[in-house]
């Protein structure tokens, strides 16, 4: 219902208001629709003073209510521009009729049941149709960014559907596989949100994560639920929160189509510096070593070199990305039918050559009342997305990278030369790449197909009882297909590989939940109301993956399995079942007091029998204390408007990953070997006596709102423990496993989320909202297990500045950032110390720093705090809207810098050929003074031997260097649209136009030093994550769209 | 009280329903793709595999150290910088574990062919283990749940296991019913007499390593040999294939094609086979067999420690024997058996049967690599007119044997027995050590997050394994 947000709402008092029993009361009813005719369902209207008498809206949007006469009616969540409401009827003069502004009024809770804003004790944050479809290219979860606190959003990288990642109020798993992002559900249905990575090499490419299924265009609303507070209704895949996306419905009694059309263009964001002094090579010298062609970019100075000239390598080898996106709807309503449809085609060219992505995407949602009893609905949803990819290098195998080798690339080679008069590939030396030649032959094909079908039937019997029965079924594939080209037999070429390779994964993914739901409310009227949920809820889940990989081909070029003389297959299988019962109690007194309890019991499929059941309960009470007489009677409502205190505890189970319970035998990966099977034992011990995992939390929340609802905020804090964590402990590989699934260690979060919202200038055709959102989270690990502190996170140990992991560590932060640093002066000598970044360097006796090979915690990856800032301005019939996003805090591995001084381009190493004298203490506690050369072999002055330089020999191995504060301030997008009136009424064929010009991601300011720091080396589906580098990087972007209803 | 006897009838129904079948409905938690009952066959080849695959990581560092590899581009490895073989530790832990689950399920099925053939293997991983991080946990290990942080036990302790590991074996092998006889298993295939041989040569090798000890028996080693290989055809050693490619094979790949460097012999190595020592001044002709010359028809190899030479440097090819697709990785071969016979004999002072086995060993050597027969008869009648008998010393037998054993993880066990006295030999160049030779391998990393109160501290190295001290323990 928050499209109730939009500027203008026609009010529409209709039929007559005929006197009532009672002397002053009189029966008013009424029609409320938006300026463009549409009724408006489920709007709370109530009479001022005595909020008892309300009622909401049905589904045409008509009311009645019998008001004392000359009393002013309230319209909950009304419009925010009080002046378009009219009044008209006999009675017209008599009554008055107030908006309040409540931003939110009404939110989606479990099973897709609407509840009343002041009916919630839990906290919740809504985005309306409005700034879903603001004009611009945001995902979902991008637009949820600027409008709720509590969600931390990260973008992968800037391919074309590069995944993002969301996670609420902080990770409460510890498994390194566990999945921390929030439970996504679309229409009361769970939606699969898996970022696949699929098979080992396919890690190297960038993937998208599945709710990017859903086109924003055809959602009405979201409502964000973070914590474990939703979950005891949504059961144990929500303890990460719940994010409910409503799609959009027929609502107007004629046909109404809207067609949008959108063209945007992006460009990588943020450019590193490298340096255009030194020419490739090694030593000073153009080659390296003995070999005849060059490697890194210690050779000569550029203007020593007849001709030497340097190239904006990295500027060059990016392209202008290409967005056309066109979406036309058709939307209307009978007496007991509505219907939604819509189609929409995109087609999305990456910043890196060859770089495409394609998306098809068609929608129906269908609602039909049989009788006044009986209603069905079917909402449908389909989509196809092709993508063509590129390896971009973010797994350990970096030759293979197209973005690792662009990192190599010196800038004294033009980078956009990368074919030979063959065509073959142009190289400057024989271990890499070209990255150009990579991009255009290295290739990755998808295609997900997707369906998503939710059937349902209302039936009720009696005014007070309600049976629910819904089938929902998520179902896709995602075929992917790669070739590595092998060679071409062709003189003197370099082959991308010895023999070639050809890959193909086929994903299924099927999902089918059933729920049935019967609704008592038992009392419905006068000052004390119940109603009563109980249901049951049957999930069943399958995945299957396969993967043939194919080496090695007789005819040269035919990349086809059929053609591999190497051929392996792997696959990977799960089935995830579970019962569940449930049911929740809710009570209100006299529009004061509201309270709520729920419990649920799950019987899940992936623990032992003797564990498989459990039962956890929630409860929660709010109250309303600005409806307290005293309170009424004596503050004025023009100021202070409305209070609201509530508090709740939740408990959520969590069961465990499949097959977790047993120990196993695999296939040894190389084998069939010789005609021969291989088994070998899992790494995994699995424990027969799981039991499920436990999360506790507990919120209280604060909701004000003063001067007739221009400015409300909202506080919330909590705190969650989540212990019996079911983790894969790390063993000693000596006990015949690498980790062991069991049930132990504990985290807690606990933060504060505060929004507020403002409208600073109410006039007639000026106005200004501002939004803040301010959240803080703080993170702690409170145990492991027995003898265990620290639990090193996969795909973490490879970096080129040295070692560097992302690491579990009792007593500390989620997600600390380990590795080498700087040895730092320590009167004892102490080397066991944590790092201590303010200390004095220790110099060693030939003037260098010391690299400390011990790994100690050298960032965190977490933000201390976030704060999305959004603002709106009308004027007439424009808009203007723009987003800040400030993070600050969370350090993040600079990997571009890291291969840049390893490789001698970095700007840092244009004093190679000075002289330095280190500040730091010797071990003996004096201060260094002697003088060192920074460059490579002998120092022209002394005659001492450097050998690699402190570039290649210190620098780049101290893996503090490049571990920095990512913290930053961006102009996260900025709108402007124009939607002007259309005059001349029903005779003209068009209803509404509106024109929007956008812009994203164009100004940042950071002391980020690398790309665009919101990028990650691993997908949004991993928990490693701070690890910035070789993946495409973040894009801005400069759009036009424009809308159309008739 | 609100439902009508018509729909409280429907609801019981649906909950009897339900309840039946809710049980199976949620019994589903069984992994499709793998088994929790493997076949001990299955088991067996994945550990034989597993094995070799073991010698060939060893070998890409320890070969470093044997100085008959060194790195392209100096790297610290071959400069003594801490190296921990992490992966190493885990396959063959992973190995072992597979190995110890054999000899648990042959006890099950009365199948002891399969505990015999599983307690070689057991023996000879334990051997490779500890030869690289001296102590290692054992007798606590392969338990799972009921211990997982396994204690370590003492070099002494793994060597004693080793040798009883063997002796069981071949009394299990001894018996004459197995329910499951032994199969088709990618080494010696089912004969039983192949796997005793194995199994008599590894006692002779790990019972001559401990040739500083007071233990040290020459008598019996020498029965064991007698027991044991008789030919090159005895040669335990896995064949790989077309398409399942020798490792070796796989790092001469990533020379020419994918910018791995690897492969490139050692200056130490190519000078001894050139025959710039003090025995024979003649080119090995095994040589041409392991690598191909220069520009220029000569060889010339790298020194450790420092960047290839400019001139040109040899490496593994194509064409060198060890590096052929479906040469084999030799786990031991007959001709290491020859040499620990000289060793033995030498020290047993029966002279004339040490210089025999020398000879022999040089020799099936030369067979293996397919070394032509007249090239073997002259190289062979050199070394005769150098070397006698009587003039034969321990480290001749050792600077053979260390040729005979290119590739293959025992060369440093022999190198660092020998205290790296080769001619010529020195330690590499910008040695992260100094002078000081290295002796060992640092525990994994792994092991010192989750199993850090067992793990043994203060070690360096360049402190000498406990068989190498002398007369250390007894």
């Amino acid at each position: 219902m928050s499209f109730l947000m939009k500027g203008f709402i026609c009010f529409l008092l209709l039929t007559s208001v005929f006197p009532s029993f009672s002397q002053n009361r009189v029966l008013i009813q009424g029609n409320i629709t938006d300026k463009h005719n549409n009724p408006i369902e489920n709007l709370r209207v109530y009479v001022k003073n005595a909020a008892q008498i309300s009622t909401l809206t049905g589904k045409n949007g008509e009311f009645e209510l019998r008001a004392p006469e000359g009393s002013t009616i309230v319209l909950s969540g009304g419009p925010m521009i009080s002046k378009y409401i009219t009044l008209r009827g006999s009675h017209a003069d008599n009554m008055k009729v107030i908006v309040e502004n409540a931003v939110k009024p009404v939110y989606i809770s479990a099973f897709n049941i609407k509840k009343e804003s002041r009916n919630s004790c839990h906290t919740y944050y809504t985005v309306s149709e409005e700034e879903m479809n603001r004009g611009n290219q945001k995902s979902i979860l991008r637009t949820l960014q600027g409008k709720s606190p509590g969600l931390y959003v990260s973008g992968s990288g800037g391919a074309p559907g590069h995944s993002i990642r969301v996670i609420m109020r902080g990770e409460n798993s510890l498994n390194v596989s566990a999945d921390n992002q929030p439970l996504i559900v679309v229409d009361g249905i769970p939606f699969n949100n898996y970022t696949d990575p699929g098979f080992g090499s396919s890690e190297n490419f960038a993937f998208s994560n599945r709710l990017s299924d859903i086109d924003p265009m055809n959602v009405k609303s979201v409502s964000v639920m973070p914590g474990a507070s939703a979950s005891a209704l949504y059961g144990i895949k929500a303890a990460n929160g719940v994010i409910h996306i409503t799609t959009k419905k027929g609502r107007t009694s004629k046909p109404e189509f809207q067609y949008t059309n959108r063209l945007s263009f992006e460009k990588v964001s943020t450019f590193p510096e490298q340096q255009k002094t030194y020419m490739a090579g090694w030593y000073g010298k153009p080659n390296y070593l003995s070999y005849d062609f060059p490697f890194h970019a210690y050779g000569p100075r550029g203007d020593t070199v007849q001709g030497a000239k340097f190239y904006d390598n990295l500027q060059n080898f990016f392209q202008k990305g290409a967005k056309v996106y066109n979406h036309l709807s058709m939307s209307g309503k009978t007496e007991k039918t509505s219907y939604y449809g819509a189609v929409s085609h995109s087609t999305h060219h990456g910043v890196i050559h060859k770089t495409k992505q394609q998306g098809l995407n068609i929608k129906l949602n269908l609602n039909y009342d049989i009788s006044d009893k009986i209603s069905l609905f079917s909402y449908n949803h389909f989509n196809l997305k092709k993508g063509n990819r590129v390896p971009e290098g973010n797994n350990s195998e970096i030759e293979s990278g197209v973005i690792s080798q662009l990192l190599y690339f010196p800038t004294s080679i033009d980078v956009t030369d990368y074919k030979k008069d063959d065509g073959t590939m142009k190289i400057y030396t024989p271990w890499l790449d070209h990255p150009l030649y990579v991009a255009e032959k290295h290739t990755l094909d998808d295609e997900v197909n997707r369906w998503f079908n939710t059937f349902g039937v209302q039936y009720s019997p009696l005014s007070w009882l309600q049976f629910d029965f819904k089938y929902g079924r998520d179902y896709y594939t995602d075929v992917r297909e790669r070739v590595l080209p092998g060679p071409e037999n062709i003189a003197r070429e370099n082959p991308l590989s010895a023999d070639g390779e050809t890959e193909q994964t086929n994903i299924s993914f099927h999902h089918q939940t059933t729920y049935l739901l019967a609704t008592f409310n038992p009392v419905t009227s006068g000052r004390f109301r119940l109603k009563c949920i109980t249901g049951n809820e049957i999930q069943k889940k399958r995945y299957v993956a396969s993967n043939i990989l194919g080496r090695d081909f007789d005819i040269p070029g035919f990349y086809h399995i059929d053609n591999a003389s190497e051929i392996y297959v792997r696959n990977n299988t799960f089935k995830q079942r579970s019962v569940s019962f449930f049911g929740n109690v809710s009570f209100s007194w006299s529009d004061m007091v509201y309270g709520e309890i729920t419990g649920r019991n799950d019987f899940s499929s992936t623990l032992p029998k003797q564990n498989r059941s459990f039962f956890y309960p929630s409860a929660g009470a709010a109250f309303v204390f600005s409806e307290i007489p005293f309170i009424r009677d004596n503050v004025s409502e023009n100021f202070f408007t409305y209070g609201k205190i509530k508090a709740s505890v939740s408990m959520v189970g969590k069961d465990a990953e499949p097959y977790r319970t047993g120990i196993y035998y695999r296939r040894h990966p190389d084998f069939p070997f010789n005609n021969q099977q291989g088994f070998t034992k899992s790494d995994n011990l699995g424990s027969g006596h799981l039991k499920p995992e436990t999360t506790i939390s507990k919120e209280t929340g604060l909701e004000l709102r003063f001067l007739q609802n221009r400015l409300t905020t909202h506080l919330t804090l909590y705190h969650s423990v989540s212990k019996d964590l079911i983790i894969d402990v790390p063993v000693s590989h000596t006990s015949g496993f690498q980790t062991f699934t069991t049930n132990s260690g504990s985290i807690e979060n606990k933060g504060v989320e505060c929004l507020l919202n403002f409208r600073p200038v109410n006039r007639n055709t000026i106005s200004w909202d501002i939004s803040v959102n301010l959240s803080k989270n703080r993170n702690k690990i409170l145990s492991i297990a027995d003898g265990i502190d620290r639990i090193i996170m996969p795909g973490t140990s490879y970096s080129y500045g040295g070692p560097l992991y992302v690491i579990l560590e009792e007593g500390k932060s989620y997600g600390g950032i380990y590795g080498t640093s700087y040895r730092r002066y320590h009167p004892t000598g102490n080397q066991n110390e944590a790092f201590r970044e303010d200390a004095p360097l220790l110099i060693d006796e030939s003037g260098f720093p010391v690299l400390d090979q011990n790994i100690k915690r050298i960032g965190n990856i977490s933000p201390d705090w976030l704060c999305g800032i959004q603002n709106e301005l009308r004027f007439h019939n424009f808009s203007l809207s723009f987003l800040l996003d400030i993070k600050n805090g969370g350090d993040i591995y600079n990997q571009a810098e890291a291969f840049f001084v390893a490789q001698g381009t970095s700007t840092k190493t244009l004093n190679r050929d000075r002289y330095k004298i280190f500040e730091g203490m010797h071990s003996d506690g004096s201060p260094n003074t002697s003088q060192v050369y920074l460059g490579q072999g002998t120092d022209p002055k002394t005659g001492n031997n450097y050998g690699d330089g402190y570039y290649r020999n210190i620098h780049r191995k101290v893996a503090e260097n490049f571990v920095e504060d990512a913290s930053w301030l961006r102009l996260r997008d900025i709108t402007l649209s124009w939607s002007p009136k259309i005059t001349g009424q029903k005779s003209l064929f068009l209803k509404h136009i509106d024109v929007a010009v956008s812009a994203g991601n164009i100004l940042l300011w950071t002391n980020f030093s690398g790309f665009d720091p919101e990028s990650s080396q691993y997908g949004a589906g991993s928990n490693t994550q701070g690890f910035q580098g070789r993946v495409t990087p973040a894009v801005s972007y400069v759009s036009l769209q424009t809308s159309v209803n008739f | 009280m609100f439902l009508t006897l018509h729909k409280k009838f429907i609801v019981v129904l649906w909950l009897f329903l339900f309840a039946t079948s809710c049980e199976e409905f949620l019994d589903v938690n069984t992994d499709p793709d793998k088994t929790q009952q493997p076949s001990l066959n299955a088991l067996l080849a994945s550990s034989v595999y597993n094995t070799s695959q073991v010698q060939a990581e060893v070998a890409k560092v320890t070969c470093l150290y044997a100085q008959h590899l060194a790195s392209p581009n100096a790297s610290e490895t071959d400069r003594y910088g801490p190296e921990r073989l992490e992966p190493v530790w885990s396959m063959i832990y992973n190995t072992m574990t597979d190995l110890h689950d054999i000899i648990l399920f042959s006890q099950e099925y009365n199948s002891p062919h399969y505990s015999g053939v599983a307690k070689i293997l057991l023996a000879f991983n334990l051997g490779c283990a500890t030869d690289l991080w001296g102590d290692i946990p054992y007798t606590e290990a392969f338990s799972g749940e009921q211990n997982l942080q396994p204690a370590y036990d003492s070099q002494q302790i793994i060597y004693e296991e080793i040798i009883r590991l063997l002796n069981e074996a071949v009394a299990d092998l001894n018996k004459s019913y197995s329910k499951y006889p032994l199969q088709h298993c990618l080494l010696f295939d089912e004969n039983r007499k192949q796997w005793k041989k194995f199994s008599y040569a590894l006692m002779a090798r790990y019972l001559n390593h401990l040739s500083k000890k007071r233990s040290y028996q020459p008598d019996v080693i020498l029965q064991y040999v007698d027991s044991s290989f008789t030919s090159n055809d005895d040669d335990a050693q896995l064949f790989y294939m077309e398409g399942q490619e020798n490792p070796w094979k796989q790092v001469v790949d990533g020379l020419y094609d994918m910018g791995i460097l690897g492969g490139y012999l050692s200056q130490q190595f190519i000078s001894s086979m050139k025959g710039e020592t003090k025995e024979i001044h003649d080119l090995d002709p095994r040589l041409k067999y392991i690598t191909d010359t220069i520009a220029g028809g000569d060889y010339a190899g790298t020194r450790n420690g420092e960047p290839p030479p400019k001139d040109g440097f040899c490496t593994l090819t194509y064409n060198s024997w060890y590096a052929l697709p479906e040469a084999p990785v030799l786990l031991m071969t007959f001709s290491e058996l020859k040499f620990i016979e000289a060793e033995v004999a030498f020290y047993a002072q029966d002279n004339e049967r040490a210089f025999k086995a020398y000879i022999n060993g040089i020799e099936a050597h030369m067979i293996k690599l397919g070394v032509k027969d007249n090239e073997r008869a002259v190289f062979i009648s050199r070394i005769l007119s150098n070397i006698s008998a009587s003039s034969l010393s321990v480290r001749d037998i050792l600077l053979q044997k260390w040729i005979a054993l290119f590739l293959n993880p025992e060369a440093w066990t022999d190198v660092r027995r020998n205290n790296y006295q080769y001619p010529g030999m020195q330690p590499p160049a910008n040695s992260f050590l100094g002078d000081t030779y290295i002796q060992r391998i640092l525990y994994p990393e792994s092991e010192m997050l989750t199993n850090r109160k067992n793990i043994p501290t203060g070690v360096s190295r360049a402190d000498e394994l406990w068989w190498n001290v002398n007369n250390g323990a007894q």
